[in-house]
């Protein structure tokens, strides 16, 4: 337990994103909720049958982290319409879901979880919910790419005239693989731990060190670039480079130092510029952005590089205050807090099981200490007796 | 006072053994401790003292260095007058206890806790609870 900075840092990493990641309650209604959109248009829309609606990007991967600065959780969703592609056109698709959507909406207001409006956005509508419900639900219109594999889709951009391909399922199941040893063993010790079956162990549940580093990335990523969102990298570019650049390692710290180091090696040199291709569509560049802002890709690296300085700096604090100042200033106040009172109670629940040791060498406090800290109780103030 | 109760020699004697120990002496019936302290990997070195007389009821501990406290704080969560710590409730030392058992340990746990706290304002260790420290918001 805890017995070198490394651990005790990965400790402190794991528990700031489990701070901001989707609580399971938050997961399961967001699930109710696609769900509910789904059954809904493929009940009541235009061609019934041929509208359907599954999850994709984070929510998907399970790496979801709370946005900064906000309290809502963004869940993306694809609205997949089962028609060919030489039947519709972008802006009438758009216009189509956009049309079943407000039509959901009104049928379902007057519910206490029901959506409360619709925006539009440039690739997806917006249905947004109660405050109490801390989400909203991104619909992105999406058309089967019949030339490429079953899951495979094109989706509409109000900025570009082509269609622009996608496959969020198939990078999902290739995201997946990229761990599949780890989750697998995880989601046998979680039964195991539980008393039931593997099978019966929510997906949710199911976090390997690849989903914490990517949460740890993107938490960073949120904090260093909040005042100039337009430069901030994709979810989705950060996600891809990360689980290339993952080697299986178990200790947070240093995945995540590794994966600082490794991953822009899997960035490409094409023809026009820097690739990033989607390792399962690489007709999509993830860094098609860098290809007419150069300057974001070195904002990119530059954000790379200053994260593992951040991260090294921090182990080389001493004094949990201060390691937890230094994390703060990178990952955010609030989560990292939280993440040391879990790490006091951890100590303290520890002790209180008659399992935590005292090093005799050092002082230090962990399940392998030779003397048994014998339990107590602090005591309070006043006059010593 | 318990029936057996362990002598200040003992007390030297097993605090002598123990790695953290820098000083340990009886001076004038006074048992007096020095040790460094390093409760977690990440955790700041404390140089801890305990002093404890024939016939006191409890040893006193306090930490020399660094200084507790600092920016923002206005009292210390768990601790006497003159800061000395707050490890136990007065019926769970007795006499015929070991300081090295007992009193280290608990103090290692207490600077521990101290760092949570000062990063947190909340005092995680558990205990009696009249005095949690304040810290300036």
């Amino acid at each position: 337990m805890l017995d070198t900075t490394s651990e005790l840092i990965s400790r402190l990493l794991r528990d700031t994103v489990v701070e901001l990641d989707i609580p399971l309650e938050l997961h399961q209604a967001a699930t109710r909720e696609y769900e509910r959109v789904g059954n809904w248009l493929a009940a009541n829309a235009d061609g019934h049958a041929g509208w359907v609606v599954h999850p994709q990007g984070s929510f998907l991967l399970n790496t979801v982290v709370l946005p900064s600065g906000s309290d809502e959780y963004d869940v993306d969703t694809v609205c997949r319409r089962e028609i060919r592609k030489e039947s519709t056109t972008q802006a009438k698709l758009k216009h189509e879901v956009g049309d079943v959507l407000s039509e959901y909406v009104v049928a379902h207001r007057h519910l206490a979880d029901g959506p409360t409006g619709l925006k539009e956005r440039r690739r997806c509508w917006t249905l947004g919910y109660p405050y109490s419900l801390r989400l909203h639900l991104d619909v992105l219109p999406a058309i089967p790419n019949t030339k490429a594999s079953p899951t495979a889709i094109l989706v509409t951009d109000r900025e570009l005239r082509a269609w622009q391909f996608s496959d969020p399922l198939a990078f999902a199941a290739w995201f997946k693989r990229q761990a599949e040893a780890e989750a697998v063993a995880k989601r046998l010790r979680l039964a195991e731990a539980a008393r039931t079956a593997p099978e019966a162990i929510p997906e949710w549940e199911v976090k390997t060190t690849l989903h914490r580093v990517v949460q740890v990335l993107k938490l960073h990523r949120n904090e260093h670039f909040r005042d100039d969102l337009e430069a901030r990298p994709a979810s989705i570019l950060v996600t891809t480079l990360a689980a290339h650049a993952y080697r299986g390692e178990q200790h947070l710290y240093e995945a995540v130092l590794e994966a600082v180091q490794l991953m822009p090696h899997y960035v490409q040199q094409g023809p026009d510029g820097l690739l990033v291709p989607n390792p399962v569509e690489p007709r999509e560049n993830f860094a098609d952005r860098w290809r007419h802002h150069p300057q974001l890709a070195a904002r990119f690296f530059g954000w790379l590089e200053q994260l593992g300085e951040d991260l090294r700096d921090a182990e080389s604090h001493r004094g949990l205050d201060k390691v937890a100042g230094r994390l703060s200033e990178s990952f955010g106040q609030r989560p990292v807090e939280k993440a040391v009172g879990r790490l006091g109670d951890t100590y303290r629940q520890t002790r209180e099981n008659g399992r935590l040791g005292f090093a005799a060498t050092s002082g230090l406090l962990s399940t392998t200490g030779a003397i048994p800290v014998r339990n107590h109780d602090f005591y309070g103030g006043g006059s010593q007796p | 006072m318990a029936a057996n109760r362990r002598t200040l020699i003992q007390q030297l004697a097993a605090l002598a053994q123990l790695p953290v120990t820098t000083t340990v002496t009886i001076e004038r019936n006074q048992l007096s401790w020095t040790g460094e302290l390093q409760p977690s990997p990440l955790s700041d070195i404390y140089t801890v003292h305990i002093s404890y007389a024939t016939g006191q009821r409890a040893p006193t501990v306090t930490v020399l260095r660094p200084e507790l406290g600092g920016a923002g704080v206005e009292s210390l969560p768990h601790v006497y007058t003159q800061d000395h710590l707050c490890l136990y409730y007065p019926w769970q030392w007795t006499d015929d206890k070991l300081i090295t058992r007992m009193i280290v340990p608990w103090a290692s746990e207490w600077l521990f806790h101290y760092e949570v706290w000062k990063a947190t304002g909340t005092w995680h260790g558990g205990g009696h609870e009249p005095t949690t420290g304040t810290q300036a918001a």
